[in-house]
């Protein structure tokens, strides 16, 4: 392939080479500079936070953030609210999505357009009448709260639709051929075929619920309850007055560890999903 | 008793009409080829058989039962996509045995079912598989098998070998025929492709626009064409129209002048020509011959050859082309000017609505 390029090709090759990798730095260099104050000493913080290369050395910074008893606690709070979020949203938004791309029922455009109508109403817009109702029902501050406002999300039933209307509808008369039920079919055909959109649906789930911030902090408002985003909030404060920077930039590290983990496993699906919502 | 009868069968998508009026019996055993060319409603009606869409109007019988209000599962039928529908997650194995868990069957009984189709299909060493992994020709094999292995009363196949290239085509063709033959099934086939209808059906089913336009074994409706349509569309290279006008009648023969003054002879029907009448004469390819003393005169456009046979395509003086298929290793120049007779063989007549007029075979002389 690279054979055959020469010429003015090669060097536009090269000159979209340099662009990208200019690109990546820009990217890549916020991160690296917060991953080098965080494990500098707060002293040596406190004259410069300048430089790239973490000298004077320290894990100190790291080692104080897991002595704080609550850590762990919000990890386990964090990790059950993504995952259970995932599982919901994987869930509605399969069987909502496959209902919407193959199946008749009444009032299927009004309610589909619902749901679409749902995409633009901004998240804040119900955060007063969703507290109230949860303070009624006397649910804040458990994990059901957090993670009730989110599961049934218009963007993934939209994605899943799309994925199902993809897949070719001989493969579903094949199956009703083969004495399959409309629940056989999802089951043993439908859904093994959606696995990749499975799988991005779900990354992008976990993603957003571990970061989520706002519905925590005003949901949870007892600290065994927190979220490791809000935890690490409530404790930063503190941290830049008495401890200083590099706590703070040691709670931001250890707090999208788990997201980075998940891209480094999953980078494949993430690509393809972003492929798929532009459109591709 | 047929197998599967159509009684009046429509079809509407809104305001359009796919398939107007359709009757049709296809015996126990019988191999039925619905032909016709891309969007005639070949498709919409082999649907309608096996329950995946709704029939408008009449009625859909299978072993003697109306099934309009049954669901598709419980027809007892199989049916092979022309993009074979697969299941991409499946091993071929689990591809051929979905069907039969689905309703239960013991598992030494479906395995059995399908070592037998593996058997006959060839595919023993592909069980385990992905469709993905396998060619064109095997994941065809895939989706008879899959039909196979349901011992349905009967089979569909909608343009099977239509995405096979031209080798694998007529091998599975045969293969097809074979199956046919050992399985005592009752099959109906749809194709666009008259070669498979001719070399595949008991009968033939020519469709046109949602119409039946004639129903027959291969040879008679080769040879016997209803109309226009069907004399065109059976038969390869295609049969030759020359437009002309009843010059003179007699009893059952007629003299046709075509363009540049020719006069060829031909029988029809008592009563359906008379002098002035504007027709057409269909001439098939294999008939003409060069001679010097022949009647229609013609200039070499292109020739093709092809070992046994020759296919010499020429211009009439009235600006028609014509294909001659001739047995002469040396076949006349392009560019030459040559004259072509009728040899042996049947002078089909249409009048102006299309319609063949020819007197039957048996009748001439
Ligand atoms: N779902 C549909 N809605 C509207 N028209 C359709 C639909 N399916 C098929 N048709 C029309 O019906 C006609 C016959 O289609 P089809 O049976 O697929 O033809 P064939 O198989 O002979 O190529 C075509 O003109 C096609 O456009
Ligand atoms: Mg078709």
């Amino acid at each position: 392939m690279t054979a055959a390029r020469t010429g003015w090709a090669l060097w536009g090759d090269r000159l979209l080479l340099a662009i990208t990798i200019i690109v990546a730095a820009l990217w890549l260099l916020p991160v690296i500079w917060v991953v080098t104050m965080s494990l500098k000493p707060n002293a040596e913080l406190m004259r410069s936070t300048w430089g790239f290369i973490p000298y004077p050395f320290t894990i100190e910074n790291y080692t104080n953030l897991i002595q704080l008893a609550t850590v762990p606690r919000w990890l386990v709070n964090s990790l059950i609210v993504a995952i259970g979020m995932t599982l919901l949203v994987l869930t509605v938004s399969s069987l909502a999505g496959y209902a919407f791309a193959r199946l008749q029922f009444p009032f299927k455009r009004t309610i589909f357009a619902l749901m679409i109508a749902g995409l633009m109403i901004p998240e804040q817009a119900v955060f007063l009448p969703l507290h109230q109702m949860f303070a009624d029902w006397g649910i804040h501050n458990t994990h059901a709260a957090l993670v009730m406002p989110r599961v049934a999300v218009p963007i993934g039933v939209f994605l899943m639709m799309q994925f199902f209307r993809a897949v070719p509808r001989e493969l579903e008369e094949a199956a009703e051929l083969d004495h399959a039920s409309r629940f056989t079919i999802f089951f043993r055909i439908m859904l093994p075929l959606s696995v990749p959109a499975l799988t991005t649906l779900g990354l992008f789930t976990f993603i957003h619920a571990w970061n989520d911030f706002l519905w925590p902090l005003v949901s949870a408002t007892d600290a065994d309850m927190y979220t490791v985003t809000v935890g690490l909030a409530s404790i930063q404060g503190n941290f830049a007055m008495s401890e200083g920077l590099g706590s703070v930039m040691a709670s931001a590290v250890f707090a999208s560890l788990p997201i980075v983990l998940l891209f480094l496993i999953f980078q494949r699906f993430i690509v393809a999903g972003v492929a798929m919502s532009a459109g591709k | 008793m047929a197998e599967v009868a159509l009684r009046g069968v429509s079809k509407s998508y809104g305001n359009v009409d796919v398939i107007h009026d359709v009757s049709l019996d296809v015996g126990q055993g019988e191999f039925v080829v619905f032909v016709g060319p891309s969007g005639c409603g070949k498709s919409t009606l082999m649907r309608m058989i096996a329950g995946l869409e709704e029939v408008t109007r009449g009625d859909v019988l299978i072993g003697g039962e109306r099934v309009n209000d049954t669901a598709a599962r419980d027809r007892g039928v199989a049916m092979v996509f022309q993009n074979y529908a697969l299941y991409p997650h499946m091993s071929v194995r689990d591809n051929m045995a979905f069907g039969l868990r689905n309703i239960g069957t013991p598992r030494p009984e479906i395995d059995s079912r399908i070592a037998k189709a593996a058997e006959i299909l060839q595919l023993d060493r592909y069980l385990d598989r992905k469709p993905r992994a396998m060619s064109g020709g095997q994941r065809q094999r895939v989706a008879i098998g899959r039909a196979i292995v349901r011992e349905p009363k009967v089979f569909l196949f909608d343009e099977p070998l239509s995405n096979l290239d031209a080798n694998l085509r007529v091998q599975m063709r045969t293969e097809i025929a074979r199956l046919h033959h050992r399985l005592d099934a009752t099959m109906i086939y749809v194709t666009h492709d008259q070669t498979e209808a001719m070399t595949m059906a008991d009968r033939i089913v020519v469709l046109r626009a949602g119409v039946i336009e004639q129903v027959g074994a291969p040879l008679d409706l080769y040879e016997r064409p209803a109309n226009m349509f069907v004399a065109g569309f059976l038969g390869a290279p295609k049969i030759n129209f020359i437009k002309g006008r009843v010059a003179a009648s007699q009893g059952n023969e007629i003299l046709v002048e075509l363009a540049g003054g020719t006069r060829l002879s031909a029988l029809v029907r008592p009563g359906t020509a008379n002098p002035g009448d504007a027709v057409t004469l269909g001439l098939r390819p294999e008939m003409l011959q060069i001679a010097l003393d022949g009647p229609l005169p013609g200039r070499v456009e292109v020739v093709e050859q092809l070992g046994a046979v020759q296919l010499v395509y020429a211009t009439l003086a009235d600006g028609t082309t014509m294909v001659a298929e001739l047995r002469d290793r040396r076949p006349p120049a392009v560019g030459a000017d040559v004259r072509f007779a009728l040899g042996p063989g049947i002078r089909h007549v249409f009048d102006a609505r299309e319609l063949s007029i020819t007197l039957p075979e048996g009748d001439h002389q």
